[in-house]
């Protein structure tokens, strides 16, 4: 009976005092992984990005919290169909990413800029596609100069090739090229270190289908 | 014993666990009682947290003890925070947000102004449309004559804006005064803009009650912004049926100087050689232009530009002459030769500094030189110059007209909280005149030579921003002036205000006064050499106009009404005098839609005007000659992204214009009833422009086609009626014709060619 009482209490010990690292790595996977749900309304991204921001209040050493809180209001802004609204959710994740950006050159950070760009884009494309096409190519192109196997380079850069017409170096077969790519970085080059940036395999899967079509 | 601890600490520890929950709930709303969805709702210092319902209700658990800290966050509202006991005890907080002031959501004061950009919050016309805009034809001022507001009067120089005539309409580049932004005219051909729309990202077009910071403009002011560094280097060619030109702009890799150059030449020769024009062309248009600009970086905080041309063109006509018509006689119908050769130079320098403090300054410099070299002949059938007592000094002219200006202008600008601004400065213009009139035959005996005409005037002005919430606002300001010509000064107070109505709608109100120096004609007959200063007075309008505008999404409404007193406007008759008067009003309708027909963008404006004027040789307060009552435009613009191919077309209907019939009452006749002057109306006109556009690449140049065809149905315009001033043949009427354009129909073929600048996104849908 002590025994048992005994490891009992040490169990609960250990529950009371949860490290915060293991807090924190539990945390952030199942928000991660609720992130990555397929079709999400915007409402549960905008719920997850403030949750992201919360734990980056807290863990202010770490910038991952900061990554995928900006992640998720770009993902929030992609799934908004009020046009409208769309610009002060970018503004939202391009403030987080600006600081991190300060504080660190980083290839992730810069493919996340570039695809807070190209949402923009969605806004008003005629009027907007230049500029923010091109701020978003010469973001990717850095971040690709900074890791040449970062996967996402690549599937961004087919998105944006996707949607560009044949006639301006665009279209399916240039896209579908850019995605075969990324999906070998995906393969060839695994995460080094626990809750990094994974995103995109699946989306680029989906895409080289529908280059296929 | 031992056994006991162990228990305590057990009991202890599944307290800490499982009874320390707490939940906390509530509510968050607005200021306006409104629930607010998405706000972030976060527990300091922990994880805990949750994001409001659409309801506007949230709520959590926690295992966080004692008092902590509740935090409300959302995106344009000023965060909140409460302090809260967690015991265990179920809790209720509920939060009333504060909406910032902010640029995203304050109201932008609309009244009497149109804006394009694609910069700025709550325009109405990008960049881009002001280019794309069919019957344009790459005009600044044709775009914005589809616009409510403005009068259909192709045939004269200037935007007639709501009764004012053209020359009360200013146009202003980085804040200074343009003087010659106009191409050399001819009289009944109208004129062209000189600037080339593509080097300006933001144009605003105001009907009415303009800032503080712009003066000498009676009617209406074009507020042009150039760009800053453009995004990449590049170089540009076209080839068109009217010309060739090509350019190059170049940007450094750190992206903090650049610098570009173009040439132009506009050649109509072949076009007229092809197709008919019921005037002889002897030279057809043709101009020469260069253009330049360099932009800098300059530290962290500061930015330098420079925008320049040099431009000549010549023209040369002959058509009919209408006095001497009324001769009747075959033997004795000549015609006017009108020969015009002008040079214009014209370069602003403006740069912009950010102080710490949200302070800033501009500084705007500009100079122009303008030379008209005009010879006007009067030939007969054998292609000589008349010899005929009645066209006596007439017969051969050589006029030169010049003018210089520069012109100088400082603004320093707070920016205070909650965007309140105030702002001031300091403008300063040196402008003169020279006009000289020299018949042919008698070079040597007679010599009408005008003196040179020199005026100095400074202006200072201060307006403030200010920024009750988001939902209301408004703009003071006030400008006074001294022009050493006319030797007197003017105060002209601006007032305007918007309120917010809901969330697509607001109303907007402006006020303002208005003072214009009276044009160089009218002062050089007042003018005297003996003390430099020319005994007249500034021409004056005040504007009231009230605007309400509904903007849901991808749609607009406005509509708006203005009144608009003029004083002091210039009368010709008996003697030139500031004796003129007259008043403006009217009611104005525009409605953008991008959403009801899919696929195409259009609006539609349509301008009711009620306007009279004592002016010049008017015989009565009537409607003059520029006005027409009731004007509209529809303008359609449609692009299939796969094709890349697009159509925009536009069509305008304008109600007949007064004119003054000389047969019925002529100004010039002592005996003439005044109750039937400017009585008679032209024809309804209607015109309708269509053209296509292509986009495709040809090795790595992005390329535009376009075809655009002006008037294709063949509407008959008429502007107009030239009369005889002089019953030669005794009949008791004089001869007139019709002022129409030189041709009926106008086309356009063009090919633009750009390396270097990547188009491609341009054309990228909206389904990323």
């Amino acid at each position: 009976m002590k025994k048992i009482l005994l490891s009992l209490s040490f169990v609960l010990m250990a529950f009371s005092s949860f490290s915060q690292s293991e807090q924190y790595k539990t945390s952030m996977t199942g928000l991660i992984r609720r992130l990555f749900n397929a079709q999400n309304p915007p409402e549960v991204y905008q719920d997850l990005g403030n949750k992201f921001v919360n734990i980056g209040e807290v863990e202010k050493t770490e910038w991952l919290p900061k990554y995928y809180a900006s992640l998720a209001f770009v993902m929030q802004a992609m799934a908004t169909s009020d046009k409208t609204k769309v610009d002060g959710i970018l503004d939202q994740a391009d403030a987080i990413l600006s600081g991190l950006a300060a504080s660190k050159s980083d290839d992730e950070i810069m493919c996340l800029q570039a695809f807070s760009k190209s949402a923009r884009i969605n806004v008003d494309p005629m009027t907007r596609g230049m500029k923010y096409g091109g701020e978003s190519a010469k973001l990717l192109s850095q971040a690709k100069s900074i890791d040449p196997n970062n996967p996402r380079v690549y599937f961004l850069q087919g998105q944006s090739a996707f949607y560009t017409p044949e006639q301006f170096g665009g279209g399916k077969k240039v896209a579908e090229k850019l995605f075969l790519t990324a999906l070998e970085k995906y393969d060839s080059n695994a995460p080094v270190a626990d809750l990094m940036p994974t995103w995109g395999r699946e989306a680029a899967n989906d895409m080289v289908k529908q280059c296929a079509d | 014993m031992k056994f006991k601890w162990l228990i305590t600490i057990l009991i202890f520890l599944i307290a800490k666990t499982s009874i320390a929950q707490t939940k906390v709930s509530g509510k968050i709303k607005d200021t306006k009682g409104e629930s607010l969805i998405g706000v972030n709702i976060s527990l300091v210092g922990t994880y805990d947290g949750a994001t409001s319902k659409i309801t506007g209700d949230y709520s959590f658990t926690t295992d966080a003890k004692d008092s902590m800290t509740l935090k409300a966050s959302y995106l344009g509202y000023i965060t909140q925070e409460k302090r809260i006991l967690l015991n265990g005890n179920d809790l209720l907080v509920d939060f009333i947000l504060k909406e910032k002031i902010s640029d995203l959501k304050a109201v932008v004061i609309s009244a009497g102004s149109f804006e394009a950009s694609d910069e700025k919050k709550g325009t109405v016309l990008k960049a881009l449309d002001i280019v794309t805009t069919a019957g344009s034809n790459g005009d600044s001022y044709g775009a914005l004559k589809t616009l409510p507001g403005t009068q259909q009067t192709n045939e004269r120089e200037g935007l007639f804006v709501r009764g004012g005539t053209g020359s009360e309409t200013q146009t202003f580049i980085d804040g200074t005064w343009v003087k010659n932004a106009f191409s050399a005219a001819i009289p009944d051909l109208g004129a062209r803009g000189r600037f080339n729309p593509f080097i300006f990202k933001g144009t605003v077009f105001s009907a009415g009650g303009y800032s503080a910071l712009y003066g000498q403009a009676l009617s209406s002011a074009v507020i042009l912004e150039t760009i800053d560094l453009p995004e990449r280097s590049s170089a540009n060619v076209n080839l068109s049926s009217v010309g060739i030109g090509g350019s190059i702009q170049t940007l450094n890799k750190s992206k903090t100087e650049s610098f570009g150059i173009g040439y132009n030449h506009t050649n109509l020769t072949p076009y007229f050689a092809l197709v008919r024009q019921n005037i002889e062309y002897k030279t057809a248009p043709t101009v020469h232009q260069i253009d330049m600009n360099y932009r800098r970086k300059v530290g962290k905080n500061g930015l330098l530009k420079f925008y320049g041309y040099l431009n000549s063109s010549h023209i040369n006509i002959q058509r009919k002459n209408i006095d001497s018509r009324d001769y009747q006689n075959e033997a004795l119908a000549y015609d006017d030769e009108y020969n015009v050769k002008n040079k214009n130079i014209y370069g602003n320098i403006s740069y912009k500094h950010y102080f710490k403090n949200q302070w800033k300054m501009n500084i705007g410099l500009s100079a122009s030189s303008n030379k008209d070299d005009i010879e006007t002949k009067i030939l007969n059938t054998k292609n000589e110059v008349v010899n005929d007592s009645n066209f006596s000094y007439r017969e051969w002219l050589q006029i030169d007209n010049s003018n210089k200006l520069i012109t100088t202008k400082i603004v320093f600008d707070k920016s205070l909280n909650n965007l309140n601004a105030i702002r001031f400065g300091l403008e300063y213009l040196y402008g003169n005149d020279l006009t000289t009139v020299i018949p042919e035959l008698y070079k040597n005996t007679i010599s009408i030579l005008n003196p040179i005409m020199q005026d100095h005037l400074t202006a200072l002005f201060a307006e403030s921003d200010i920024y009750i919430t988001n939902d209301i606002a408004g703009k003071v300001g006030v400008r006074g002036e001294y022009s050493s010509l006319l030797n007197k000064f003017n105060i002209a107070p601006r007032v305007s205000a918007a309120y917010k109505l809901n969330r697509a709608g607001q109303l907007s109100f402006a006020y303002g006064m208005f003072y214009q120096k009276p044009e160089m004609t009218y002062l050089y007959k007042k003018y005297s050499i003996a003390n430099g200063r020319a005994d007249l007075d500034y021409m004056k309008a005040t504007h009231y106009i009230a605007n309400y505008q509904y903007q849901p999404k991808d749609r607009l409404l406005r509509l708006e009404a203005f009144y608009k007193k003029y004083q002091n406007l210039i009368k010709t008759t008996p003697m030139v005098s500031n004796a003129g008067d007259g008043y403006a009003r009217g009611i104005e309708l525009f409605y953008r839609d991008k959403k009801t027909l899919k696929g195409i963008d259009f609006w539609i404006s349509y301008s009711f005007l009620d306007t009279k004027r004592n002016f010049l040789n008017y015989l009565s307060s009537v409607q003059p000659d520029f006005a027409a009552n009731h004007v509209g435009s529809f303008v359609f613009k449609k692009f299939w992204v796969k094709k890349m191919f697009g159509i925009n077309g536009t069509y305008t209907l304008s109600s007949g214009r007064p004119y003054i019939n000389y047969n019925v009452a002529n100004p010039n006749d002592a005996n003439a009833v005044a109750s039937k002057f400017m009585a008679d109306r032209t024809p309804i006109y209607q015109n309708f422009s269509l053209s296509l556009n292509y986009l495709k690449t040809i090795h790595k140049a992005f390329t535009v086609f376009v075809l655009s065809v002006n008037n294709p149905f063949g509407f008959k315009q008429v502007y107009g009626y030239n009369y005889a001033q002089t019953d030669f043949n005794n009949d008791g009427n004089l001869y007139r014709d019709a002022i129409i354009p030189p041709a009926k129909q106008f086309i356009f073929i063009g090919m633009f060619m750009s390396w270097g600048i990547d188009r491609t996104q341009e054309a990228i849908d909206g389904n990323l």
